[in-house]
């Protein structure tokens, strides 16, 4: 199954958890420092997939900033 | 012990140093063995328990961690890799009926602990690899179909949550089912974790015994003596328990609730992610005074190794499909999910047919290469070679879409469907093929290295 990586907001250790529990509203633990927390609590979440993908090679994926648009465009 | 110290020298050592194994500190000893390729049996002899005091208990690893000390669990001590698998091949597809004896014979009721007494804390647990969610048990669970009379006996990790509860994840297999049949029916399952048993019995945990036939009397033929029972003490004659476990835990998988559990050191060599896992509330914990804690190394070879009941069950369908068959490997096939067949080809389509026979076996495959009989299947190098050699992936290479694979695999990116290929790197026999180059066998016989190298 698809997994995603989640850092620990008490001791910021990396660890993964399987797709499933990202959408559920429960505590996730951290196998490191044994700390619950919700995953937006987490202050890196990084899942892969569309706009993080190997060839974009950018480190914690695509946010819209990062995206150039032709002038033309930019307020079309 | 005594046995594989009597018949296997060597196969069993102890460590009497203290060690605290919910802080990786037995599964160190272990990983720098296996790294000098070393598999002896480990006795830790002094090792703490969850409250950082020494244990009255003891832990052994790497029960599992030859071939050989398996053997010598099913009584073959000096038997080859194949004779071995075809033993538990032999002894699984027997059943005797266990044995149900009374509280004052069962070694397990020496000590009895309910209740405020019943602490898990109380137990050495081992912490296996770096990313594991927590200290794990990895024991055998004995159940009963709710409803029904059958007993399944399963391999499950069992994460310590508090002094009462553990998580316990399964794979969808047998006791999956029993546990989805009581949520439908809202009543929680009993169950038994065994801590400890005769080797044969634990790898009863790997069988792949029809849902129609009873784990018990598998038990009983893998061990080639019925399995001595006893009454729980919490469930009673509800909830048979193994009489001559080292240590027993009783209690109930709550329907209705789930933990999360994990990461994990799965057999696959992987940390395998954090998931929803069941939640096990203990009732009873039952044991002898001096009790052996059968633990097993995750990410190692011995978890491979206590596979091998598969492993036999694989082998008898393929040679059940293609008689021709000579040998399999799978434990030590350079990875969890190969197989490698050999066989002597007598007809085109054998090798496919014997290829898909190991696939419908069992989930845990997903690639198979089957090679001629002049291979060997546990020398990967041969291997490779005949697949370098006798292969045209447009002709020899089958794919396969959406078959029901391991939820255990990392590369698989559905929950568990999975996708299958077959190699076939048997030469062909409806058309010439070139034969190996080799020395004749009259001048190998009569030039011998010794008599012309000095040293040799």
């Amino acid at each position: 199954m698809d997994i995603f990586d989640v850092a620990c907001p008490k001791c910021s250790k990396v660890y993964y958890c399987d797709l499933l529990l990202f959408e559920l509203e429960i505590r996730l633990h951290c196998p490191y420092c044994g700390h619950y927390f919700y995953r937006k609590e987490s202050p890196r979440v990084y899942v892969g997939g569309t706009g993080t993908s190997a060839v974009a090679q950018i480190k914690g994926g695509i946010k819209p900033e990062m995206i150039y648009e032709p002038e033309g465009e930019k307020n079309g | 012990m005594r046995e594989l110290e009597e018949k296997t020298p060597g196969e069993l050592i102890r460590v009497s140093k203290e060690l605290n194994p919910s802080a990786f500190e037995t599964t160190a000893i272990l990983h720098q063995m296996e790294s000098q390729g070393r598999f002896e049996g480990v006795l830790f002899e002094k090792v703490k328990d969850l409250k950082g005091k020494v244990s009255p208990f003891r832990i052994l690893m790497n029960t599992f961690g030859t071939l050989r000390k398996i053997g010598v669990a099913l009584d073959i001590a000096q038997g080859k890799r194949i004779e071995i698998i075809e033993r538990m091949l032999e002894r699984q597809t027997k059943s005797i009926k266990p044995l149900q004896v009374s509280r004052e014979e069962a070694p397990v009721k020496q000590v009895v602990k309910k209740d405020k007494a019943l602490d898990l804390r109380d137990l050495p647990i081992v912490r296996h690899v770096d990313m594991d969610g927590g200290p794990y048990l990895t024991p055998i669970i004995v159940s009963k179909d709710p409803g029904g009379k059958r007993y399944n006996v399963s391999w499950n990790r069992m994460m310590y949550l508090d002094p009462k509860h553990l998580g316990i994840y399964m794979s969808p297999r047998h006791l999956w089912s029993y546990v989805s049949k009581a949520e439908s029916e809202g009543k929680n399952i009993p169950i038994g974790v065994v801590l400890g048993h005769h080797p044969a019995f634990h790898i009863t945990g790997a069988l792949l015994t029809p849902m129609n036939e009873d784990e018990y009397d598998a038990a009983g033929g893998t061990l080639g003596e019925p399995l001595r029972i006893v009454p729980s003490e919490t469930y009673g004659e509800e909830l048979l328990v193994p009489a001559d476990s080292e240590i027993v835990i009783e209690g109930e998988i709550h329907v209705g609730r789930r933990v999360v559990e994990g990461p994990f050191g799965e057999f696959t060599g992987y940390s395998g992610s954090q998931r929803l896992a069941c939640l096990f509330e203990a009732k009873a914990i039952t044991y002898r005074p001096d009790a052996v804690i059968i633990d097993i190394f995750p990410c190692k070879t011995e978890h491979l190794n206590a596979h091998l009941p598969i492993e036999a069950s694989i082998y008898g369908k393929v040679k059940e499909a293609v008689p021709t068959v000579k040998e399999t490997c799978w434990i030590g096939s350079g990875g969890p999910f190969h197989l490698i067949i050999s066989l002597k080809k007598t007809m085109e389509g054998q090798p496919l047919r014997a290829a898909m026979a190991a696939l419908s076996a069992s989930n845990f495959l997903k690639h198979v290469i089957v090679v001629d009989d002049d291979i060997d299947p546990t020398n990967l190098q041969e291997v490779m070679w005949a697949v370098a050699t006798r292969v045209q992936a447009s002709e020899n290479v089958v794919i396969l879409k959406g078959l029901q694979g391991h939820v255990l695999d990392p590369s698989v990116r559905h929950e568990i469907r999975s996708d299958g290929m077959i190699i076939d790197a048997t030469k062909p026999i409806d058309r010439p093929f070139p034969k190996r180059g080799e020395v004749p066998l009259e001048v190998l016989q009569r030039i011998k290295l010794e008599d012309y190298i000095k040293g040799l």
